[in-house]
């Protein structure tokens, strides 16, 4: 019975819903514009956004890679003129291995210092160095290294200044961290001392890393 | 006597305006208008979002074979880029380690051109800061001389006595010099 009788309550509703939008003009534009817009928003949602979102999705990759490419062209313009370069000072960039060798060549760079220094008639009194690795295949490549050493020659003035400035040009740069040129008079002869102390470079060869690694 | 009027019955064929406002109609009627014109626009939408592809998709692709064209070449490159970068590294330390200082040997040639001959030269020292002199005289009046001989050269700045002392057990004065180098 109570089943019945809300059915008809709800029958009667609805027919005084139809004839309420039947007969109020207002009533039915509202619907209308209601379904428009609901019609409107279903279409945007499943319809055009997927649509736009796979465009624009394309669009910015294809911009990524153009931009990519533009790079890529500066990159290899760059290296074409750097290779131009390299081949243009070959004879002259050979001798950076001379000046900055790739392990410590420490007994050939004392050959050299003994052989200015013979040059202007002035004896080494000491000649240190601190621990130069033997095998630099340890050692990080690509990065600068140094060989610390300790000279101290004696002579007369004008050779001690002389085989100074033959150091200070040798093709194996060498960083002084102090020097003194000092008389000794401790002794019945006075003795003129210069003492070196720097750093000479090496810079170890890079182990290019295996890609699959 | 009233006269008997029989009412007399209209015809109308035409869609009366009830029809028009019936819910049934007015649905089709708005399926047919607005509706209608709301799937065209949607459609064509898509339509032009779904043939845009043919063309994105090409270029897309032609872009990513350049990509990888491009990317050989430049591996093809890597050793060479490798030594190129070793040699700009090693020019610069040679820079660094050749020319960041100034020279020692400069410093003393300077010293000695100035050293008034009743003035002897003890030691010159070069630290990572500054240049020192140790000179020993006379008198202090040699000294002062050496100074300000000194203070002309351009090459030199903030020449600065540190110290002067008697040597022990002579009659000499000895003085220390600190100064740096332009």
């Amino acid at each position: 019975m109570g089943n019945q009788q809300n059915t008809q309550l709800y029958r009667r509703y609805i027919a005084q819903l139809a004839t309420a939008y039947r007969d109020r003009s207002d009533i039915r534009m509202f619907v209308e514009m209601l379904l428009t817009s609901l019609a409107v928003f279903l279409f945007s949602v499943f319809a055009i956004r997927p649509t736009l979102v796979t465009i624009g999705g394309l669009t910015t990759e294809i911009s990524e890679k153009q931009d990519t490419i533009n790079t890529m062209d500066t990159k290899i313009n760059n290296l074409i003129a750097a290779q131009d370069l390299y081949t243009k000072n070959n004879t002259t960039l050979a001798l950076l291995d001379t000046a900055v060798p790739a392990d410590p060549s420490i007994a050939q760079y004392i050959k050299q210092i003994e052989s200015v220094a013979s040059a202007h008639s002035v004896s080494v009194f000491t000649l240190n160095t601190n621990n130069i690795p033997i095998d630099t295949s340890s050692q990080v490549g690509g990065s600068e290294q140094k060989v610390t050493l300790s000279i101290t020659f004696s002579g007369d003035y004008s050779s001690l200044l002389a085989t100074l400035k033959d150091l200070e040009s040798l093709r194996r740069p060498f960083l002084p961290t102090t020097n003194a040129l000092s008389l000794d008079e401790s002794n019945t002869n006075s003795q003129l001392f210069l003492s070196v102390t720097g750093d000479a470079p090496y810079w170890p060869i890079e182990v290019p890393q295996n890609p699959t690694q | 006597m009233p006269a008997l009027k029989r009412k007399s019955a209209s015809i109308n064929l035409l869609p009366s305006d009830e029809a028009d406002a019936s819910i049934k109609n007015r649905i089709i009627l708005w399926l047919l208008g607005s509706f209608r014109f709301l799937v065209v626009i949607v459609e064509l939408v898509v339509i032009v979002g779904f043939l845009s592809r043919f063309f994105l998709d090409s270029k897309n692709a032609d872009l990513t074979d350049e990509i990888n064209q491009k990317k050989a070449l430049i591996q093809s490159y890597l050793p060479f880029e490798r030594d190129f970068k070793r040699a700009q590294s090693r020019i610069a330390t040679v820079n660094t380690f050749a020319y960041s200082q100034p020279l020692f040997s400069d410093f003393v040639a300077v010293v000695t051109k100035n050293l008034p001959s009743d003035l002897q030269l003890t030691k010159i020292d070069k630290s990572p800061n500054d240049f020192s002199v140790l000179v020993v005289g006379k008198n202090e009046q040699n000294i002062l001389s050496f100074v300000s001989r000194l203070k002309k050269e351009q090459m030199l700045t903030n020449i600065n006595v540190v110290s002067v002392e008697e040597v022990p057990n002579t009659n000499l004065i000895q003085a220390l010099l600190k100064t740096n180098i332009n």
